[in-house]
């Protein structure tokens, strides 16, 4: 590759890692070439802990209420947090990007794992901010050994993920061993011309000789990126070791570190299989439930099942290898199909290694579309992944497409050719392709997303706008991920009472709610939709994945505890606090966990109430709580009429269009006092803010904060 | 379901058709562990309490 030139270049003083901080953070601007460290306060370590919580209060001070996702001020913010890469306790290596969202107009929050996270930290920075708009394409680079920053002038015409990442671990490695001591942040050109812009984010695989990627997917990071013209953020570290962040209480790190190692050594393959087919062991799982989205979540179960079942993916996956993500991983779950030949587009003919698929994309560009082919699929995530575009986003964001193709909303000659019907594989490839290169009219249109499709198919083509909001998956301008959530009333809650739309990172509650039966009141419900957003929250603020916590659990986990206990995995939990105290060398309880993330939750709330000016709705299309059409209900007719029953209605002699009418009427009933409950749960008014008495408890009163909670607070609002 | 003479925990999950490897089975008040599934003996009038473990996505 041709030596690239560099435009700017700053020299910094390492600082090394204490108890996990570095209390420092870097600030480079590419649209008015500058570079800062900027210290982080004691104050900030209090009251944000570290990874999203330093990201939003970083952005937070960048961006105005005026701020749109293209504007330069908008920035993209990458932190680990204090755990951030420890290399003793599986799942370490995450690291978390807030930004303003191009589909939401509002703050969000993207994990990947990947070496970016660690490596960033060991170079000197608890975080980036990338703040500007550069005027050409350029390449971010941070050199931890040498303690330099460089914008250097992007020589690639072909800005695709995997052609940048392996060049740049080429370019910055000086020799096939360095390359592990890099990792490349990348999109590509769908992230260019789409808002589901993904951020790719590597790390070099020395056994199978590439560079691998993990993907901070969702929300449109890599839409920004590009749209910064920022090509790649590299980062470089070398001799990394065990004790990078300087624990306090390395001995206990790893002591609990080994407990955990023993037990996914043992456990793992009677329990989620994930050393052998990651997420994907979901696959069945969820078809049996009739959680599996298929054909744009009209259905859950599908007799195609045995052709996506997780035993056929295993069979892809290469067995054996060390899969883990960051150092240390035993979970090791990053599957990858090794020596996959590439059928169709530009890369038609090569032999590559992808990585994935996880069960979200075997749902989006599997079930969820109507393609029973793993094959298939393999390839469109290799592309997703090389394009830089999300695959739950696009996954999503097609089955609506082609449940519009098939009510007859839109038609071929507004998709230029393509037939887009459930199971159109080929076509939906080709529309893939046509997405990446940019020029299509169509593809740039379902490229704006689920919430915009609506408005631009209505306007354009004449499509029913009322049919079209009940069908579109998406919360407030984001896409669904891959469970359906319409038997579970909790779930409507983990996916649409979110902060940043229906992502399951928050609370993932179906089974509690639905089979278990565990949150049988909207006050189970509402506490369950406190605890577990706020719970999972702390994996953001550290650094951590969240698999360890709960696709491992001890074996006396089901019968030690009482099943609400359990479903935490108290013993995991305590491993936590054990592990952060270690590290820090405070002295937190389990109920600290809570009251680090409840303070970045609710100051992230307030923050989206800022950028929506007062109205950061919690909308729920029809499709996520009900059947829509007759076919929908006769799939389940006994299990829906038996709904009916139980809400006192009589099914019986009853046209099904009626039976759907009054099923959804009474679940929008539910909804509304679901998110009452989850509201007076949370500490918000009536219109899910939260109140000055909340931020006062949580510490997070900050006068600037307290303005943003005032202005928009009504009396009448008050749940009291 | 009916109950019948002999009948343990791992029938009841198969008639159930309850596959998912993580479950928590309670009996009455006792927790039953996973590997007591196939030999332990449910008694007439047991209250059974079967919860997936399910960690999702």
């Amino acid at each position: 590759m041709e030596k690239m030139n560099i435009l700017k270049e700053w020299s910094y003083e390492r600082t090394p890692i204490d108890k996990g901080y570095v209390r420092k953070n870097l600030y480079v601007n590419v649209g008015n070439p500058s570079m800062e460290v900027r210290d982080i306060s004691q104050d900030t370590i209090d009251k944000f802990t570290g990874g999203r919580g330093f990201d939003l209060h970083l952005l937070w001070k960048a961006v105005t209420e005026d701020t749109k996702w293209n504007d330069p001020e908008n920035e993209i913010v990458i932190s680990g947090g204090p755990l951030c890469g420890i290399t003793q306790y599986p799942g370490t290596g995450k690291c978390y990007a807030a930004f303003i969202s191009p589909l939401s107009d509002q703050t969000y929050d993207s994990n990947s794992g990947g070496y970016f996270g660690p490596l960033l930290k060991f170079s000197g920075f608890d975080a980036i901010e990338i703040q500007g708009k550069s005027n050409k394409d350029v390449i971010v680079y941070i050199d931890g050994d040498q303690g330099k920053v460089q914008i250097i002038e992007s020589t690639f015409d072909d800005v695709n993920a995997y052609t940048v990442t392996e060049a740049l671990h080429e370019y910055f490695a000086k020799d096939e061993a360095d390359k592990i001591n890099i990792s490349v942040v990348s999109a590509g050109k769908a992230a260019e011309t789409t808002r589901w812009g993904c951020m790719n984010m590597s790390f070099y695989d020395p056994r199978r000789k590439v560079t691998r990627l993990k993907q901070a997917g969702r929300g449109g990071g890599g839409t920004i990126l590009r749209d910064k013209k920022i090509v790649a953020l590299v980062v470089k570290y070398s001799n990394v070791t065990g004790t990078e962040n300087n624990p306090v209480d390395l001995k206990t790190l790893q002591k609990v570190g080994v407990k955990l190692h023993k037990e996914i050594h043992d456990l793992d393959d009677k329990q989620c299989l994930m050393r052998t087919i990651g997420t994907a062991h979901l696959n069945e799982i969820m078809d049996e439930y009739h959680l599996l989205p298929v054909n744009n979540y009209k259905f859950g179960q599908t007799p195609e099942i045995a052709k996506i079942h997780s035993t056929v993916y295993k069979k892809h996956f290469t067995q054996g290898m060390a899969d883990g993500c960051w150092y240390g991983c035993s979970m090791a779950c990053a599957k990858a199909v090794d020596k996959f030949e590439i059928q169709t587009g530009p890369c038609k003919g090569h032999v590559v290694t992808v990585d994935g698929p996880e069960y979200e994309t075997v749902a989006s560009l599997g079930s969820n579309v109507g393609v029973f082919d793993p094959k298939w699929t393999i390839e469109a995530n290799f592309y997703a992944d090389h394009y830089g575009v999300d695959t739950i986003s696009l996954g999503t964001g097609f089955a609506f497409v082609c449940e519009c193709y098939e009510l007859g909303l839109i038609t071929k000659e507004h998709t230029n050719g393509l037939e887009l019907n459930f199971g159109a594989a080929n076509d939906l490839m080709e529309l893939i392709h046509r997405i990446a290169v940019g020029t299509d009219e169509f593809a740039l249109a379902v490229g704006q997303g689920i919430k915009r499709m609506k408005t631009i198919f209505a306007e354009k083509y004449g499509a029913d706008k009322d049919i079209m909001e009940k069908i579109g998956m998406e919360g407030q301008g984001v896409e669904t991920s891959e469970y359906v959530p319409k038997e579970s009333i909790a779930q409507w809650g983990g996916y649409y009472l979110t902060l940043k739309g229906p992502q399951h990172d928050e609370a993932w509650l179906i089974f509690m709610d639905m089979v278990n039966k565990q949150l049988p009141t909207f006050e189970d419900k509402a506490d369950a939709l406190h605890y577990f957003p706020n719970f999972r929250t702390w994996f953001s603020l550290m650094g951590l994945c969240k698999l360890p916590w709960n696709d491992v659990e001890p074996v006396d986990n089901s019968y030690r505890y009482r099943p609400q206990e359990a479903a935490k995995v108290p013993e995991h939990v305590q491993n936590y606090v054990d592990v952060f105290n270690a590290v820090t060398g405070k002295n937190i309880a389990k109920e600290d966990i809570i009251l680090q993330s409840e303070r970045v939750y609710n100051f992230q709330r307030v923050f989206n109430i800022r950028m929506k000016k007062g109205n950061a709705e919690h909308n729920i299309p029809m499709r996520a709580m009900a059947p829509v059409f007759s076919d929908e209900w006769d799939a389940r007719k006994e299990y829906y009429d038996g709904k009916l029953k139980e809400l006192g209605i009589d099914p019986k002699g009853m046209p099904t269009e009626e039976k759907i009418a009054k099923l959804y009427e009474k679940r929008w009933e539910q909804w509304l006092d679901l998110k009452k409950a989850v509201y007076k749960r949370r500490g918000w008014n009536a219109k899910g803010i939260p109140t000055v008495k909340k931020l006062k408890e949580l510490g997070m009163d900050y006068p600037d904060v307290v303005a943003i909670v005032e202005k928009y607070s009504r009396p009448e609002d008050e749940l009291e | 379901m009916a109950w019948w003479e002999g009948m343990t925990i791992q029938d009841i999950l198969d008639e159930k058709n309850f596959t998912f490897r993580m479950l928590a089975v309670w009996v009455d008040d006792l927790a039953v562990p996973r590997s007591d599934f196939k030999r332990f003996k449910v008694p007439s009038q047991a209250k059974i309490q079967v919860v997936h473990m399910i960690s999702g996505g």
